[in-house]
């Protein structure tokens, strides 16, 4: 469904597209239990619900003859919805989109819950109310996280006093932005013209592998404390957890001399950082259409123009790694990819560049 | 004019139509093979179960502590596992995948063949494949296994599978006694490929015997024992080191060398153990085995050593003269592609899936537990003397060590341990799966097996709760990702389910 208007002789347009669509008996390449006597399957299955709005607004709020000003405003939102997976399993991963750890990308089906019944021992350490962000998506991270009591506190061991790991891969996140903005503006004056373009990003959660990475050997800032002995806020397992009274932990831990099993016992979970914003500016450009009148004597040049460019000169986010606009895998691997996913990603650069255009 | 016209209207119809069904059969490809000879089949599949006790070995070395790692508190020395990890769980994949639906493959084109001896073949060393992976994993998928369509599988009982085993073994045993059809050994060898026994029925009979007494020795807990069906089964079975279930390794690459040799160096931080020196060496068995230098190694400094499992190697710096060494003879930062390796451990050495003197091992436990003690120790002692032959200790050692202290000198004086202890040397490195059905149906008795002393209860993997390991988990990314809920009726997610008695460990 989409509408296209233009008001005020074409100084205002509005381009406005919302789909939904919902796909089934998708063919899809799913692992499977080895019972089938296979590994993959090439099987018909799963139903998702894809629905977007993309909004494109065009303007030129001023226009006379030295000064004019053009706006481009672009706006996605995007959400997709899964209820049911080929062969009815709970999951389906990427293997390509699993760059470090226990934390891949994954798509849930939104009744999750149902694969893990309560009534079996081994999912006692599971609280539902930790693994809804992801839930239902085909953009989520699946991974590792704490094992919690019904109140979600962090439930211990206690022979070691350090964190219990859930194991299970259950949503730990979800990398989907709430919408993404393109803001794209330029200013004529004359033979002068500056352009901008500011691409902005709202919510969607990023894996910090590249944290992780350092926290578990030791390099990342935060293991500066380690020589301070600690205790990990939570409750004992021993049996009482989800009763009334939890035995709080107090066994006090020395990370320093328990390198071989403190470092490793923060799962996956804690190094996804949530709602992470960006604004940055992409491209700038100012440029200086040289005069066709200064040209008139060359009959080889027709046009030139003179300009300097500089790309990424700033980034704006709340993201504590290098970078959130990261991929852990390259743009071949399939569906939403590895987007979300930083192991050891820099930056983009900052470029600037200065040059000069000839048309002939 | 128009007549002519309409009937060759109709005849490049009737054309089109009959020719339709062919033109849209596009499942079968000619210029491609579209059928597997079952001599191209059976190589494949006998390198694979070997391949996953190879692989799978690795860890379970580490609970029967064969070896330790260098490093202290490994995960499988601890009798721990390796949570979301595919490790140990290659025998799984070996027999639902790389056997699985082959077998049935070859068994049809065989069939169709009527080259009995591959049906028989496949159907041996598919009973031995399932028998191990019950033995190694406890309850398995097995009724509703390569169901077409199907993508949950219930897991079926210990017991089952036994009796699967059995059946299977017996069918096969049918299959060898046809005399009709294509037979041969250049049938069942035909491009070689018959890894094991190139292509000698007799041989293939012997190796299922040897199944069958396996599958009945392992219910020795159980009121189903028969331990004279057992030295049945064993007589009927290998009868020297030449019927050995070898399988060869040729020179080349790493696709063509074994698992176990330096070249692949799989092996690169496991080490020997004290226990096992202490073996050999004369203090637990009362003589010195002459072995010692080929199923151990001694440190630089000429003396031999071993970890003490959770513990590591604390000389484990280059240059240290007390450095344990690797299991290939030489020092790991020494390892390199020309070290020849030792024992089972070189790029080249043929690795058993059966031998000779596990047969008569498990004979001389199965009179031994029937009270005939003459009968035990008769295989007793050739167990002991084909295990030394195997290992390639002269013939005055191996008379030298039948003489000695370590070997009982009468009947009357023949102990359980005694026999258990030799076929854990006599399997040492290639029947580690086996030595851990034995030591579980003994529950690691340090009365079975002296000097076997399992790791503190404060030095256990952390979710055992004080256990020692009893089965492996499934393969994870099988069974804990795709087929979970089946997993559960057992409590398969509970995490210490690799503490779970198998069956057969309990009357």
């Amino acid at each position: 469904m989409g509408t296209e208007l233009k008001f005020f002789n074409d100084r205002l347009g509005i381009d406005v597209a919302y789909y939904e669509k919902t796909l089934s008996q998708q063919i899809v390449h799913q692992r499977l239990s080895y019972g089938t006597g296979f590994i993959f399957g090439l099987i018909n299955g799963g139903t998702f619900k894809n629905r977007g709005v993309e909004i494109q607004l065009n303007g030129t709020p001023i226009k006379n003859q030295d000064f004019r000003w053009n706006v481009t405003l672009n706006f996605t939102r995007l959400n997709t919805s899964v209820s049911s997976l080929p062969a009815d399993v709970p999951e389906y991963y990427n293997s390509d989109a699993w760059p470090y750890g226990n934390a891949r990308a994954s798509a849930f089906v939104n009744n999750l819950e149902t694969f893990f019944p309560s009534s079996v021992a081994a999912y006692r350490g599971l609280n539902w109310n930790y693994y809804q962000r992801g839930m239902g998506s085909a953009t989520a991270i699946g991974g590792y996280s704490y094992q919690r009591n019904n109140k979600g506190e962090v439930l211990i061991n206690p022979a070691t006093g350090l964190p219990l790991t859930n194991a299970n891969f259950l949503p730990i996140g979800d990398r989907n932005p709430d919408f993404t903005l393109g803001f794209l503006n330029s200013f004529t004056y004359k033979n002068l013209t500056l352009s901008f373009l500011l691409d902005i990003r709202k919510g969607g959660d990023v894996f910090n592998g590249t944290e992780m990475y350092l926290w578990r050997n030791g390099l990342s800032l935060k293991t500066l404390n380690r020589e301070n002995p600690v205790v990990f806020k939570g409750v004992l397992r021993d049996g009482k957890e989800d009763s009334e009274n939890p035995t709080v932990n107090t066994i006090q831990i020395n990370p320093v001399a328990r390198s071989a099993d403190y470092f490793s016992s923060i799962p996956e979970s804690e190094f996804v950082e949530k709602d992470i914003n960006w604004v940055r500016l992409r491209d700038v450009t100012l440029r200086y259409q040289v005069p066709s009148g200064w040209l008139t004597r060359s009959k080889l040049v027709r046009s030139a123009s003179v300009f300097v460019n500089g790309t990424d000169l700033f980034l704006l986010t709340n993201y504590t790694g290098a970078d959130p606009n990261v991929n852990g895998a390259s743009a071949a691997s399939g569906g939403v990819g590895a987007g979300g996913f930083d192991f050891g990603t820099i930056s983009m650069p900052r470029g600037l560049s200065f040059g000069v255009s000839l048309g002939f | 004019m128009r007549k002519l016209k309409s009937t060759l209207v109709l005849l490049a119809l009737s054309m089109g139509l009959s020719n339709c069904n062919k033109y849209l059969d596009i499942n079968v490809d000619p210029a491609n093979p579209q059928v597997a000879d079952p001599s191209a089949l059976l190589p494949p599949m006998i390198q694979q179960t070997v391949l996953g006790e190879q692989f799978d070995c690795r860890f379970i070395g580490k609970y029967i502590q064969s070896w330790g790692d260098a490093a202290a508190n490994d995960t499988w020395d601890r009798h721990g596992y390796q949570a979301g990890s595919d490790n140990a769980g290659l025998i799984w994949r070996v027999n639902y995948w790389n056997l699985g639906p082959n077998v049935n493959l070859l068994i049809n084109q065989a069939t169709a063949n009527q080259q009995w001896e591959f049906v028989g073949a496949a159907k041996a060393l598919f009973a031995w494949s399932w028998q191990t992976t019950t033995d190694y994993h406890g309850e398995i998928v097995l009724k509703q296994a390569f169901e077409p369509n199907r993508y949950v599988f219930d897991y079926d009982t210990q017991p089952e599978v036994y009796e699967y085993v059995a059946k299977l073994a017996n069918e096969a045993l049918e299959t060898f006694n046809r005399t009709d059809g294509v037979q041969g050994a250049a049938v069942l060898n035909r491009n070689g490929a018959d890894q094991a026994y190139k292509g000698d029925k007799s041989k293939w009979v012997k190796f299922t015997y040897a199944v069958l007494a396996r599958n009945m020795l392992h219910q020795s807990n159980k009121s189903t024992f028969n331990a004279d069906k057992v030295i049945e089964y064993c007589d009927k079975s290998l009868a020297s080191n030449a019927d050995n279930f070898v399988v060869p390794y040729a020179a080349g690459n790493t696709a063509t060398l074994s698992f176990m040799g330096p070249t692949r160096s799989n092996f690169g931080s496991y080490r020997q153990t004290d226990w096992l020196i202490k073996m050999l060496d004369g203090s637990l068995l009362g003589a010195a085995d002459p072995r010692l230098n080929i199923l151990a190694s001694p440190s630089p400094d000429g003396k031999y050593r071993g970890v003490t499992v959770t513990y590591g190697d604390p000389n484990n710096i280059n240059g240290n003269e007390a450095r344990i060494p690797t299991l290939w003879g030489v020092v790991s930062n020494q390892v390199t592609s020309s070290t020849p390796g030792k024992y089972i451990f070189t790029d080249l050495a043929g690795f058993p899936l059966m031998t000779y003197s596990e047969v008569q091992f498990m004979k001389a436990e199965a009179a031994f537990k029937k009270g005939d003690k003459s009968v035990a120790y008769d295989a007793y002692k050739k167990g002991v003397a084909a295990a030394m032959d195997f290992a390639g200790v002269t013939a005055a050692n191996r008379e030298t060590y039948l003489a000695s202290n370590a070997v009982p000198k009468a009947a009357a004086s023949l102990k359980l341990s005694d026999i258990m202890m030799q076929k854990y040397l006599a399997l040492y490195g290639h029947g580690v799966i086996e030595t851990w059905v034995d030591m579980r149906r003994y529950k690691y008795s340090s009365e079975v097996y002296p000097g076997f002393t399992p790791p503190a209860p404060e030095r256990l993997f952390p979710d055992n709760n004080g256990k020692l390991a009893y089965r492996v988990r499934p393969r994870y990314n099988s069974e804990y990702v795709w087929n979970r809920a089946s997993l559960d009726k057992y409590g398969g997610n509970n995490l210490d389910y690799h503490t779970y008695e198998t069956w057969f460990v309990n009357p």
